[in-house]
């Protein structure tokens, strides 16, 4: 400030709240100051703060700078709430603990908002059907499972998952899992004949994708994007003579459901509509005076009976798609917040009911989205009708004026039987119906509505924080942060090892582990780079003169997830039943006799003559997701090891069930006395980033072949769990060790900890 | 029945078993399960029984061995003052075959099981259920 600058003499108590204590030459400076410096003026009050009108417009400011979800002020009432991907998102709730919305997933029923704006968005692609599929094979493989071409999703009866490479660069350049789902047409499929597809990805990557897609359909469209892109209200459309791509952020909401109670809780939520006949025609009478359509409609209802007796989401067939045209679900809102309850019903779904006519819907077209948005009765005007109801708490009948909202219901199976994580020495650990439920899709506009009728029959709701344990729990891998080859993945990791170093950082040198002398080298991030290069020198060092060196000579530079689903079952059979492995093996005649078997070239031999020489090169720079299932004690910890056991371990093991697994020895910190100095000469006591040169074969006394990347205690288990990568060449060492075992071990070790514990792997398809 | 998984290729199909039909549960209803802890079951059905003087148990496929040892642990346990009505059933599951190839159609491949409902009861000094009555009481069940 200007009276800053005064001498001394001149100076005068106040002067920054009475002007006129400032020597007059300077008024106008000052002056000038203060305004620039004011406090953004305040309401009046909180009452005038919290008229409506003024709350709402409160709302608005703040919705521009950070993207709010449709279900945004009830989650900030109640949630702990986070800024991710460009939105206010919820992390978990206030009130309720991790066990609790476990309970919720496995006994009840817990939604989870995911909107269109928010996780997941829509993007619609339409055009002759052939070369939409043409198109897209440039970001998909065949090898990873089944892409956009797969005759199980072509009807449209089913949703299909798949995951996204950027153009033509598999095995590199992945994206990230994307699901979609072709609109059902009544007529048969031609393979030039009109379609659109769905694909709904993560909105951490959906940009990535929009732009592979273009590029995908218009090739020069990089060169002249103004010319072939125009931005509309509804995204942007690329003009393509045939295929038209839009993006439907904003006009799409994704709730999801989990647990057996979904069933339940949504037969009391919807309703079929009544379709009355109002008198400025709605779209309904437009769209239904159409013979299939309204045929559809009654096989829909009919079907929605039946699945409303079925008390979980498990029993219908896995991803199936099934449209529904229902009524306003604030109408029959319950009085209060109650649980559902069983209803006694019978009889099991016949799969052939789920045609294409069911799943047909009246949500694919936009013009009916946007009316059924507008259309929409206000929150206002049905409070005050309902206040003058006759009967209080019965449900209301707006007879003509009641919109009809078109909805589309997803299964969502849980863990398949490849991908359960079980632990080799027992059965599968998760019931399989785990995480199984619904995605319910409706037009924006109506998250609300549906919100709290769902909320009011007892769905508990979660965050982030219970995805992600839903996910490892499972036995699923979450986008993004478990797909650590893709750019999102990457941005994601490199933003979480900041912050844990920042935490790090923060606390004193005596009040936090020191991870050298734990053996730890990179305690905040995953070095897979180096993981696949140390494993490659390995090998390269051990054959030095046979013809394999030709191909390890190649610079294995930068990793890859290998998501190849014949080798990742060879490769999870190989480490999960190994006996059976060779013995199936052997009887494919590939091998010598049954004495020879045993010795350590023949296993080679059938290692290679079961992957192929040119596939173990290609696996070279592998990595592999595995999920870990503690054999006896511990919980693993992210950034975590995954190590080889030693023959004595194992030998230990053997002789004593319950050895929890051997110690590694504390490290010598080589930088201690450098540091003594400098705290002698008081100087700075900030540890710099030491760059240590290690490899991770000989860091720590047992060879490292990869790192967990999630852990938690696995409350279906009682016993600790969790997912990691390793280096396929690595778990290929591990096979050759143990060839004897009838399952394979690993050891896992927390990064503060020099406990090594015991755990099986099994490889997440 | 694990035939269905044997005979088709698993390079083609993967096995995908949907959940069997589930029905209403009484408080005194017990599901026996082949993971859970013998143990464990076994106090819960004690508690039930000491509770309401009656306990149903129902184990499918697998766990119909472990349903039938719970049951004769229970009365051996009772010392002559517990009494079972057993009763079998066959219950209807489906099976999907999800295509792993781009050409695969999905397929479902029905098949049944069987089923055992036990009920143990305690009998009431005067009014001692007639056989009659434990059979309607499995029936309801299924």
């Amino acid at each position: 400030m200007a009276f800053q600058k005064l001498p001394r003499h001149m100076r005068r108590r106040a002067m920054s709240h009475n002007i006129k204590r400032v020597p007059k030459r300077l008024h106008t400076v000052v002056r000038a100051e203060i305004e620039k410096t004011k406090a953004p003026g305040k309401c009046p009050s909180r009452r005038h703060r919290r008229r409506p009108s003024n709350l709402l417009s409160e709302y608005e400011q703040r919705k521009r700078r950070i993207g709010w979800l449709e279900t945004h002020i009830w989650h900030a009432k109640r949630f702990k709430m986070v800024e991710k991907w460009g939105y206010r998102l919820a992390l978990h709730p206030n009130d309720k603990s991790n066990r609790a919305c476990y309970r919720a997933v496995t006994n009840n029923c817990l939604i989870q908002a995911r909107l269109d704006v928010s996780f997941e968005q829509y993007l619609e692609i339409s055009g002759p059907r052939e070369q939409i599929i043409a198109g897209l094979s440039h970001l998909t493989c065949e090898k990873t499972g089944l892409t956009f071409a797969a005759r199980m999703t072509s009807l449209g009866t089913r949703q299909g998952t798949l995951t996204i490479y950027t153009y033509d660069s598999y095995p590199y350049g992945a994206i990230g899992p994307v699901t979609y789902l072709w609109k059902a047409s009544s007529s048969s499929i031609d393979a030039s004949c009109p379609s659109t597809i769905w694909i709904c990805s993560h909105v951490a990557y959906y940009s990535q994708i929009l732009n592979e897609v273009n590029k995908c359909f218009n090739p020069n469209s990089l060169l002249c994007q103004d010319d072939s892109v125009v931005k509309t209200m509804n995204g942007h459309v690329t003009k393509n003579p045939d295929v038209v791509i839009t993006s439907l952020k904003d006009s799409l909401v994704k709730l999801r459901l989990h647990g057996p109670a979904a069933n339940l809780v949504l037969a009391e939520t919807l309703k079929p509509s009544k379709l009355t006949n109002p008198v400025p025609p709605a779209w309904w009478r437009n769209y239904y005076s159409c013979e299939d359509h309204l045929h559809a409609l009654l096989q829909q209802t009919s079907l929605w009976d039946k699945l409303m007796k079925c008390h979980s989401a498990g029993e219908a067939p896995p991803d199936c798609v099934f449209g529904l045209t229902v009524g306003d679900p604030r109408l029959l809102l319950p009085p209060k917040r109650s649980k559902v309850s069983v209803k006694p019903g019978e009889g099991c779904l016949p799969s052939d009911v789920f045609t294409e006519q069911v799943a047909s819907s009246p949500i694919w077209d936009s013009e009916i989205r946007l009316n059924v948005k507008t259309s929409k009765i206000s929150e206002q005007k049905l409070n005050d009708l309902k206040s003058r109801h006759i009967v209080p708490g019965s449900p209301l009948d707006l007879g003509e004026k009641e919109s009809a909202i078109p909805i589309l219901l997803i299964q969502r199976a849980g863990p398949s039987p490849n991908n359960t994580p079980s632990s080799p020495l027992s059965y599968p650990s998760v019931r399989s119906d785990f995480g199984s439920g619904w995605d319910l899709v409706i037009p924006s506009g109506w998250a609300m509505a549906f919100w709290v009728a769902l909320v009011y029959r007892g769905a508990r709701v979660g965050g982030l924080r219970e995805a992600l344990s839903i996910s490892l729990q499972s036995g699923m891998l979450h986008a993004p942060v478990d797909y650590p080859d893709s750019a999102s993945g990457e941005q994601e990791l490199k933003l979480q090892t900041e912050q844990l170093r920042f935490k790090y950082n923060r606390r004193p040198p005596a009040k936090r582990p020191n991870y050298t002398k734990f053996g730890n080298p990179s305690p905040f991030c995953f070095e897979y780079d180096k993981l696949i290069r140390d494993w490659a020198a390995s090998l390269h060092n051990s054959v030095p003169k046979e013809k394999e060196t030709e191909s390890l000579t190649q610079d294995v530079n930068h990793f890859f997830v290998l998501r190849e689903k014949n080798i990742l079952r060879l490769l999870n059979l190989a480490l999960t039943d190994t006996q059976r492995f060779l013995q199936t093996n052997k009887k494919k005649g590939h091998i010598c006799k049954g004495s020879e078997a045993n010795s350590e070239k023949a296993f080679e031999a059938v290692l290679l003559s079961v992957f192929g020489e040119d596939q173990l090169n290609f696996c070279l720079s592998a990595i592999v997701p595995v999920h870990l299932t503690l054999l006896h004690r511990g919980v693993p910890a992210s950034y975590g090891h995954i190590s080889i056991p030693s023959s004595s371990d194992l030998n230990e093991l053997s002789q004593n069930k319950t050895f929890g697994g051997p110690l590694e020895s504390k490290h010598k910190d080589p930088f201690k006395a450098k540091r003594k100095e400098e705290k002698k000469e008081r100087l700075n006591l900030k540890i710099q980033e030491q760059d240590l040169k290690y490899n991770h074969l000989n860091h720590t006394s047992r060879p490292i072949i990869g790192f967990v990347s999630n852990g938690d205690f696995d409350l279906g288990q009682g016993q600790g769990s969790g997912q990691g990568f390793c280096s396929v060449m690595a778990l290929l060492e591990l096979l050759k060790s143990q060839k004897h075992r009838r399952c394979n071990l690993v050891l896992v070790r927390n990064p503060s900890s020099l406990q090594f514990r015991f755990a099986s792997l099994s490889i997440i398809l | 029945m694990q035939a269905s998984s044997s005979k088709l290729d698993t390079e083609e199909y993967t096995l995908r078993k949907r959940l069997p039909h589930r029905y209403p549960q009484r408080h005194n209803d017990v599901y026996i399960s082949a993971k859970t802890n013998f143990k464990a079951q076994e106090s819960k059905c004690l508690k039930l029984l000491d509770a309401g003087n009656e306990v149903v148990i129902h184990g499918l496929g697998r766990a119909v061995n472990r349903a039938i040892n719970l049951a004769l642990q229970l009365k051996s346990k009772g010392v002559g003052t517990v009494n079972l009505a057993v009763q079998t059933s066959t219950v209807d599951l489906i099976d999907d075959l999800v295509p792993e190839t781009d050409d695969g159609e999905p397929k479902t491949v029905f098949r049944s099981n069987s089923a055992v409902h036990i009920r143990i009861y305690r009998p009431v000094e005067n009014t001692e259920p007639s056989e009659k009555e434990t059979r309607s009481a499995g029936k309801e069940k299924l």
